[in-house]
C-alpha cells in the first residue's frame, strides 16, 4: 500500500480543495436570431425562442412590457407594434394563462393616446381590455437590499408584482446617460407615474446606472426580447436615428441579454456602468454568456453612440 | 348633464374617485372636485353632497406635514398637495387645511437648487439661466418640472391673502421665470427638461397648455410666441387632455380656440373632469386662476 509523503499530502490536499471550492459558473444562455423585417414570422421567432429555452408559460399570469415613450411617426423609438403583437401572441400560444401588456411611459401621460400613435390598437385586438397603465396602477411599497443607489426602497405597480413573469420588451437604442437602453433599463417603465411623476426623475438623483440595477433586483422572474429588427443610434433613447441591425435578442437572464446587444451594437459591455454593477454584486461574468443561434460577430453592426460616449465603443 | 352624472356615479364609497377603476387616488379626487364645483347654479345643487364627501375624503387625506401622498398605499407628500389645495380652495370650513397646504408647498423645491447642486454645477461650469430659478418637483428629492411647478404656481395664487402673503409673490414670481427658462425651441413646453445645445427637443400639448395658464396676467409680450405655439397645439392635442390644458391655458391670455367635445376619447377621471371644467366657460377658468388675475 502506497504512503503518502508529506510533499505528497500536502499537493493532494491543494487539489482537492481547489476541487471542492470550484463550483461550476452558471450558464446563461443568449438567443441571437436574424430578423430582416416585421414581416417575417415573429410570432414564430418567439415560440421558438420560449421552447429553446424552456420557459414555463403554461398556466402562467404573464406581463409583457413594451417600451412606449413617445409619439414617434416613422421614428424607431417605440417598440414595434407588430413585435409586441407577436409576443402577445406566441405567449398566448404557448399556454399562458393570461397575458398582459403593461406600460408606464416617462415622459407623458397619455398613455392610450400614445399607444394609439405607436399602432397598438390596430396590432392587437381588443388592446385596451388588455393593457394596464402602469403610471395609474395600485402600488404597493417594495424595500432594496443592500441597493445600489441611494434608494431605500420603490413603489411598484402591483400588476408588474403580481405577474408570475415579467417579460421585457424593449427597443434596442443608444442612450445619451447610460449608453445604451436595453432590457434593463426598460423596467424604468415600471415605475408608476402617479407617484413619482413624469419623468420618475427619482431614479436620475438616485443614480440612473444604481437603479437599474436596483431595478432588476426587485423582479427576480424575468424573460428578455429585444426588438432588435429597425434599432436606434446616436442621440437617443429619442432623438437618436434609426438602424437596421435585423436582430431579436432574447433570454432569462437581462444582464446576459444587454451584454449581447453591446457586443451587437459595437459597444463594450465591460464599460456599461449598470452591468458592472450587477457583476459585482451578484458574481456575474460576461464569460458566463452562452449565445444560441447567430454568432455575435456575425451580426455585429457598429451603432454611432451618443456624443460624448466614443469611450464604450468595443475595441 | 350626461358627463356630470357619469362622474358623480364614479364617486367611491369613501368620496374619492379613482383614475379609472381600483380605490380612490388623491389626483383625480381633486379635479372630480373641481369640476363638481365648476358645474353651473342648477347643475350644482345636485353635486353638493358629492363636494362635501369629496372635501371630506381630501381632509381625512391630509398628512402631518400638511401635505398629501398621491394615494393610501404611498407615505409621502408630494406634488398632489398643489391639487388639493385648489380643489379646497375657498371651501367654507376648509381654509385652515388648506393653509397648511400651503406650508408643507413653500418648503419644497427643485433639488438642483439645492445649496450643493448649485455648488456642483458653479464647480463643473454648467451654470445656466435654465438652472438658477427655483421650481416644484413631482416628488421630493427630485428636480423641478413643468407640471408641479405649474400647478404649484396656481395653487398658490389662491392662497394669496393667508399668512404667506410674502413668501408666495416671490415664489411665484421666481417660478415663473423658472417656466420661462424651460420652454423648448419652439417656445412651447414638454416635461421641463434641460437640452443641449444642438438639440431640438418639441413641446407638448398639455404642458404647454398648463404653463400658459400658470402664466396668466403676465405681460403677453414676453410669451407672445409662447401663445402661438399653444394655438398651434390646439389644432391637433392629440388628446383630451392636451385638449382641456390648452384652451385653459390660452382662454387666460385672450385666445378661445373653438371647442372640439367628444372629439377624443376620456380614458381617465382625470380627463373626464378637465373635459367638464372646459366646458363650464369662465367658471372652469376660475377653477385655475381668479378673475382678477
Amino acid at each position: 500500500m502506497h504512503r503518502c509523503n508529506r510533499r505528497e499530502m500536502i499537493a493532494g490536499s491543494f487539489v482537492a480543495l481547489t476541487a471542492c471550492s470550484r463550483k461550476p459558473r452558471p450558464e446563461h444562455w443568449v438567443s441571437v436570431i436574424r430578423a430582416r423585417d416585421y414581416s417575417v414570422d415573429l410570432v414564430g421567432i418567439v415560440r421558438e425562442i420560449l421552447a429553446e429555452h424552456k420557459v414555463a408559460v403554461r398556466g402562467k399570469r404573464v406581463l409583457l412590457k413594451p417600451n412606449l415613450v413617445e409619439f414617434s411617426p416613422g421614428a424607431p423609438i417605440n417598440t414595434n407594434p407588430v413585435f409586441v403583437a407577436a409576443a402577445y401572441q406566441a405567449f398566448q400560444a404557448a399556454g399562458a394563462a393570461e397575458v398582459w401588456i403593461a406600460e408606464g411611459p416617462g415622459h407623458r401621460r397619455i398613455t392610450m393616446e400614445l399607444a394609439e400613435a405607436a399602432g397598438l390598437f390596430s396590432a392587437i385586438h381588443d388592446f385596451e381590455k388588455c393593457f394596464v397603465d402602469l403610471n395609474l396602477d395600485e402600488v404597493l411599497l417594495r424595500r432594496i437590499a443592500q441597493p445600489s443607489s441611494n434608494l431605500s426602497g420603490l413603489y411598484l405597480p402591483c400588476t408588474a408584482l403580481a405577474c408570475d413573469l415579467l417579460v421585457s420588451l424593449p427597443k434596442m437604442k443608444t442612450h445619451h446617460w447610460v449608453g445604451a437602453t436595453l432590457a434593463m433599463k426598460n423596467l424604468f417603465g415600471l415605475i408608476p407615474g402617479g407617484v413619482y411623476g413624469w419623468p420618475k426623475n427619482i431614479l436620475h438623483w438616485a443614480g440612473i446606472d444604481e437603479s437599474i440595477a436596483d431595478l432588476h433586483q426587485l423582479f427576480p422572474r424575468q424573460f428578455s426580447i429585444v426588438d432588435g429588427i429597425e434599432a436606434m443610434q446616436g442621440n437617443g433613447p429619442i432623438l437618436g436615428v434609426s438602424k437596421h441591425a435585423g436582430v431579436v435578442v432574447a433570454g432569462s437572464h437581462p444582464p446576459s441579454v444587454d451584454a449581447t446587444c453591446c457586443q451587437i451594437m459595437g459597444i463594450d459591455p465591460a464599460r456599461i456602468k449598470y452591468l458592472d454593477l450587477v457583476s459585482r454584486k451578484t458574481g456575474w461574468r460576461l464569460r458566463d454568456v452562452r449565445q444560441v443561434g447567430e454568432l455575435t460577430r456575425s451580426v455585429h453592426t457598429p451603432f454611432d453612440l451618443p456624443p460624448g460616449f466614443e469611450r464604450l465603443r468595443l475595441a | 348633464m350626461s358627463g356630470l352624472q357619469a362622474l358623480l356615479d364614479l364617486q367611491q364609497s369613501d368620496g374619492g374617485w379613482a383614475y379609472s377603476t381600483n380605490s380612490s387616488w388623491t389626483e383625480p379626487t381633486c379635479y372630480a372636485l373641481l369640476a363638481l364645483r365648476c358645474a353651473d347654479g342648477p347643475r350644482q345643487a345636485i353635486c353638493l353632497t358629492s363636494i362635501c364627501r369629496a372635501a371630506e375624503w381630501l381632509a381625512r387625506r391630509q398628512r402631518r406635514d400638511g401635505g398629501w401622498s398621491p394615494g393610501q398605499a404611498v407615505e409621502q407628500s408630494t406634488h398632489v398637495t398643489s391639487l388639493a389645495i385648489l380643489a379646497l380652495s375657498a371651501l367654507d370650513g376648509y381654509e385652515d387645511i388648506a393653509e397648511r397646504g400651503v406650508g408643507w408647498l413653500l418648503a419644497q423645491a427643485g433639488a438642483e437648487t439645492s445649496f450643493w447642486a448649485r455648488v456642483a454645477r458653479f464647480a463643473m461650469g454648467t451654470q445656466t439661466s435654465a438652472t438658477g430659478h427655483t421650481g416644484w418637483p413631482w416628488f421630493p428629492g427630485a428636480a423641478a418640472w413643468v407640471t408641479p411647478t405649474s400647478l404649484a404656481i396656481l395653487a398658490l395664487l389662491k392662497q394669496q391673502r393667508g399668512r404667506y402673503a410674502p413668501a408666495i409673490d416671490a415664489r411665484v414670481k421666481d417660478a415663473r421665470s423658472f417656466l420661462l427658462s424651460r420652454r423648448c425651441p419652439d417656445q412651447g413646453w414638454n416635461h421641463g427638461g434641460l437640452f443641449r445645445a444642438g438639440e431640438t427637443p418639441s413641446s407638448y400639448p398639455e404642458t404647454t397648455g398648463i404653463a400658459l395658464l400658470a402664466l396668466a396676467g403676465t405681460d403677453n409680450s414676453e410669451i407672445q410666441a409662447s401663445i402661438e405655439c399653444g394655438e398651434k397645439h390646439a389644432l391637433a392635442p392629440r388628446s383630451s387632455e392636451g385638449d382641456s390644458w390648452l384652451r385653459l391655458g390660452l382662454s387666460v391670455h385672450g385666445r378661445a380656440p373653438a371647442l372640439s367635445p367628444g372629439k377624443y376619447r376620456e380614458w381617465t377621471v382625470n380627463q373626464m373632469a378637465l373635459g367638464m371644467i372646459v366646458q363650464s366657460g369662465k367658471e372652469g377658468r376660475s377653477c385655475f386662476v381668479d378673475a382678477s388675475v
